[in-house]
């Protein structure tokens, strides 16, 4: 299907090239419209990388699959329960991709995930969290 | 960070392909790995909408920028204080933040009268219950402080105490109202709804529910209202509502369910008003009556709603160009949701509608059982969907109110719950368990804690992940939440299918902790009993008890027991405890509770509760505690006999419960001579001879144990006669449906006749009252000893076993005297010596008893034969049996029973040589 569709090529902060279809260039709600006409340059997403740019892109096609029903609801939720098993690192670099592209409904699921996994912290790894913020913010 | 999830995340990266390794990391160098500074601001801020106010304050107390993003006015819309103590000094440390506050949940009038200090001037909404006490003059301020209130809810108690004047004074202060709703008033007059009405031009929606009497005419002023109901409101003059509400120029929505309206009013109504659309008359009797009336659903394009007719069908009617029929309306808002008015309609709708449910499972009527087979368990679970939590919530609380037919002995009925269960109503209930909202947690839990009494219900949570959902919200911060959820994890933890999945999720621990938290805090009853009985259901298991006491539950039962002053939550603490204290043979339980400091003597002290329960939990475990040696003598040194035998004395008209656990701790306490002479100082024959009259057969096994205990002391033997024991002893050896109770009433009476008693009597320690004719109770105890050994012989057996000895009639007759819960039984030295020793009585009678009781306690594979076949060996009691088995002149019984006797202490040497 890919070959048909136009593609446009996005470049990660860690240099990997991405060409992208149309449709999900179409997800990123907030660059889609700025974005240069397929086949043009690389298109640069600095704040991105590699690996979190591939999992977004993976998610799109695979939720564009399921709008085309090519996937059953219980495969999808299935498979998104799959997709935001990951660490913690992940998790928030996704939260901040998806934010930043746009994507809608990746980034309700990972806040919700991102807000269970705070929730599990008890009062000691706060205070990891706020000795680490007092280190970072002594400037402020 | 927890280990768990690292290790998790190792496995992970390591199955994937294409994505790095995630390297193991340190808690020292988490700054690399999680960079909460990079998201951005207003991520943040939803990432704090997804969390409940304490794990809001703990994230924004990590730094300044956090702290302030914390602050936005965005977060600081809706307050649910429901679960919360608010009082003025809660509110004014969260008045900075209420300035855009718009919407306010509370409960208790406390609460009301604290919600003036959060100085919320912005205030459109406010939702308060439990309110059965407020005032007038709260009312009046809340109304007089908030000027730009919209939305004023005050139910579903009965508000009592408010009155005409609080509603008028709502009227003149909040000219934006749009939406009033109070329930149980005594009195809404005329001056007050004449008062909404030149006053709040937007009000379109009220609610008078459950009111005493409402001002009929005056309602018909009200020229803005869309949706009125009165349901349960009584007295109402329905003449005068068909004259003057069908006047009303905008009324879609009218909802008279629970009240006495007639066919006559309904179509009146109907065809004098315009706009009207739907009238809901949920169980209304006088209409229910009238059939044809009902059945005939042609009212011109609207919609009668009763319990008869179909609910969800009559509502899709009422848009029949904008929904396919087949569709439930509720579940499909799609195209409502374009169409405002219809949006609005079905709000209304839905909230009326559940309210009238929740009423009426409340009030559990009869006759109502085929609506909620049909249609009321479908259209709750349809609320449960709803997009309002209080929707939401209120079908999730009648869900757990409507299959309960019972309170008292949590019956609930199994057609509902399957019906439940059949519209996949767990799978829905267990996602409002894990949705964060609270206020739905705790509901969803409360259903599925009243559920789970079913079995199959219970098996379906179990298998839909709700065991763990339910252990998870056991650990909430939030009362009420974590209330239900133990709750739900008590009932579930009834059978012993679920106690190891409920262990395996961490509820033992959660259960614990919650102990801990809230015995230091007022209020936190319900959470204590709740949490203590499913730990006391869980400890009965044997591996549960190890995982109790290993993290640390005896000591929090041990404080509960001691510090609690609430009847439940002691009844169950002491459960608890007698629970954890049953696995003497198996873990080391037994002793660590004794040993907690305090334990015993809290137990001590509850056994002086007025509360039945709690008396009978205490003293259970304190017969569980017993078995232990250092327990049994540590109870005693704590005054535990004048304790136990106050008991035993107060409760001749108690329940068997505890008249059973009474005589038991009395027991197992005597099972010391030293503490069975106290007892008998004590007085505590008397109440044991009383009990031992008792007609339940639990309560005849723990007294005649007890007096079998005290008898071997002869001057409590001499006692025993006294107090008339003897015939009491007679009666349970001769009529007791237990057969243990039997037995060890005939052994209290070998005891008591074997000689010993004469010898005090003889050597005048103790004085014989006159009236104690001691060798007619002998006769008669003699008698009745003989005729119990002889209900286990059977002569046919008996003599063909004297003629072969061989071994096979031997264990057929063994196998048909064989007292099963005898094997329990644990004498020690002096007491098997005494049964050696009286297989040398001149009585007969005394020899074939003692043959058999030592026949009882040497069974080869019970629990403690060989502890008396070693005593028996070390005494030399061969010798003896071999005599007794030999002896010419002994019955034949004594002679086979000490045959057998032999024969068990020779299979016991070769099985001990072998080993």
């Amino acid at each position: 299907m890919e070959n048909r569709e136009k593609v446009t090529s996005l470049r990660s902060s860690d240099g990997h090239i991405f060409p992208v279809e149309d449709t999900v260039i179409a997800e990123f709600r907030s660059i889609h419209s700025f974005l240069p006409a397929a086949g043009d340059a690389v298109f640069p997403i600095s704040q991105i990388t590699g690996d979190i740019l591939a999992k977004v892109i993976d998610y799109c096609r695979k939720h564009i699959d399921h709008k085309l029903n090519r996937l059953r609801d219980e495969e999808i939720t299935a498979w998104d329960r799959h997709f935001v098993n990951v660490d913690e690192k992940t998790l928030l670099d996704l939260l901040v991709a998806s934010h930043f592209l746009g994507v809608k409904d990746l980034f309700s699921l990972i806040m919700v995930s991102v807000a269970d996994m705070t929730k599990k912290k008890g009062v000691g790894s706060m205070d990891q969290l706020h000795n680490l913020f007092i280190s970072n913010f002594r400037l402020d | 960070m927890s280990r768990r999830v690292r290790r998790k995340v190792v496995r992970r990266g390591k199955e994937k392909v294409g994505i790095p390794e995630i390297e193991e990391t340190t808690a020292l160098d988490v700054k690399d790995v999680l960079d909460w500074i990079k998201l951005p601001d207003d991520t943040v801020i939803q990432l704090f909408s997804c969390l409940n106010y304490r794990d809001r304050a703990s994230l924004s107390s990590t730094c300044r920028t956090w702290w302030n993003l914390g602050k936005s006015p965005c977060l600081w819309q809706e307050l649910d204080l429901r679960p919360h103590k608010f009082d003025s000094a809660a509110a004014s440390s969260l008045s900075p933040m209420c300035v855009n506050l718009q919407k306010l949940r509370f409960r208790g009038p406390e609460s009301a009268d604290a919600i003036i200090a959060l100085q919320a001037k912005n205030l459109r909404e406010i939702n308060g219950d439990y309110c059965r006490s407020m005032t007038d003059a709260t009312l009046c301020v809340l109304a007089a402080r908030h000027e730009a209130l919209e939305c004023i809810q005050i139910g579903p108690d009965f508000c009592e105490k408010i009155s005409s004047d609080a509603v008028k004074a709502i009227a003149i202060c909040c000219p934006r109202l749009r939406k009033l709703g109070i329930s149980g008033i005594q009195e809404v007059d005329a001056d007050a709804i004449n008062a909404l009405a030149k006053h709040c031009p937007n009000l379109t929606d009220i609610g008078f529910i459950d009111c005493r009497k409402v001002d009929e005419t005056s309602l018909g002023n009200v020229a803005s209202l869309r949706f009125l109901s009165v349901a349960g409101t009584t007295n109402i003059k329905w003449n005068l509502v068909a004259q003057h509400w069908g006047k009303l120029p905008h009324l879609i929505g009218l909802d008279v369910s629970r009240t006495d309206i007639s066919p006559n009013i309904v179509s009146r109504l109907f065809s004098s008003s315009i706009n009207l659309k739907v009238v809901c008359a949920l169980n209304c009797q006088a209409l229910e009556a009238d059939s044809t009336f009902i059945s005939n659903n042609n009212h011109r394009g609207k919609v009668l709603l009763a319990i008869s007719t179909d609910i969800l069908k009559g509502i899709g009617n009422l848009f029949v160009e904008t929904q396919r029929n087949d569709k439930n309306i509720f579940l499909h808002r799609e195209n409502s949701k374009k169409d405002k008015k219809l949006d609005e309609i079905l709000n209304w709708l839905e909230w009326v509608i559940s309210y009238s449910l929740l009423r009426i499972s409340e009030s559990n009527l009869p006759g109502l059982d085929k609506f909620w087979l049909d249609q009321g368990t479908s259209l709750l679970l349809s609320f449960m969907q709803s997009t309002r939590e209080e929707v939401q919530e209120r079908a999730a609380t009648a869900l757990a109110t409507f299959v309960v037919l019972d309170d008292e002995n949590t019956n609930i009925d199994t057609g509902r719950a399957e019906a439940v269960m059949r519209d996949e109503g767990i799978c829905l209930l267990l996602n409002l368990a894990r949705s964060w909202r609270e206020g739905l947690q705790s509901e969803a839990a409360k259903a599925i804690a009243n559920l789970a009494v079913n079995a199959k219900v219970a098996k379906a949570v179990a298998e839909e992940g709700g065991i763990s959902v339910i252990v998870k919200l056991a650990r909430s911060a939030n009362k009420l939440v974590a209330e239900e959820a133990a709750g739900g994890l008590w009932n579930l933890s009834v059978g012993e299918e679920y106690k190891g999945a409920i262990a395996e999720a961490g509820g033992i621990k959660a259960l614990v902790d919650l102990i801990s938290k809230w015995s230091r805090c007022t209020g936190g009853e319900g959470v204590l009993e709740r949490a203590a009985g499913a730990l006391a259901n869980l400890a009965a298991d044997d591996k549960c008890s190890i995982e109790v006491a290993s993290v640390g539950g005896i000591h929090a039962l041990v404080t509960l027991a001691r510090n609690s002053k609430a009847d439940g939550v002691q009844e169950q603490a002491a459960r608890a405890l007698a629970n954890l204290a049953a696995h003497g043979d198996s873990n080391g339980n037994n002793s660590a509770v004794g040993q907690e400091s305090g334990a015993l003597d809290a137990l001590l002290q509850l056994t002086r509760s007025p509360n039945d329960g709690v008396r009978q939990e205490a003293a259970g475990a304190l017969w569980n505690l017993s078995f232990d040696d250092r327990n049994r003598e540590a109870i005693a040194s704590a005054n535990g006999v004048e304790a136990l035998v106050a008991l035993a004395s107060s409760c001749s008209n108690s329940p068997h419960g505890l008249q059973e656990r009474a005589a038991g701790a009395l027991w197992g306490l005597s099972v010391s001579e030293a503490n069975s002479i106290a007892i008998g100082r004590e007085g505590g024959v008397p109440p044991l001879i009383a009990l031992a009259r008792s007609d339940a057969e639990d309560v005849h096994e723990t007294a005649a144990g007890a007096l079998w205990n005290l008898a071997f002391n002869p001057g409590n033997a001499l006692r025993i006669v006294e107090e008339g024991g003897v015939p009491a002893l007679v009666y349970l050896c001769s009529s007791s449906v237990s057969k243990m109770a039997r037995f060890m009433s005939a052994l209290a009476l070998a005891y008591m006749f074997d000689g010993r008693t004469d010898e005090i009597a003889l050597s005048g320690t103790q004085n014989i009252p006159k009236n104690v004719n001691l060798d007619g109770s002998r006769r008669m105890a003699m008698k009745n000893i003989e005729a119990f050994v002889m209900t286990f012989s059977d002569p046919q057996a008996f003599s063909a076993a004297a003629a072969s000895l061989a071994p096979a009639a031997l264990a057929q007759i063994t196998e048909s005297a064989r007292i099963q819960e005898a094997g329990h039984l644990r004498c020690s030295g002096s007491e098997i010596g005494r049964f050696v020793t009286m297989l040398r009585n001149p009585s007969l009678t005394l020899k074939s008893c003692a043959a058999f009781a030592l026949l009882q306690f040497t069974i080869p594979g019970s629990k403690n034969a060989m502890h008396h076949v070693s005593l028996l060996q070390n005494s030399g009691a061969s010798r003896v049996l071999r005599a007794a088995a030999a002896a010419a002149g002994a019955p034949l019984e004594a002679k086979i029973f000490a045959r057998i006797v032999l024969r068990n202490l020779e299979q016991h040497q070769t099985e001990s040589s072998s080993l």
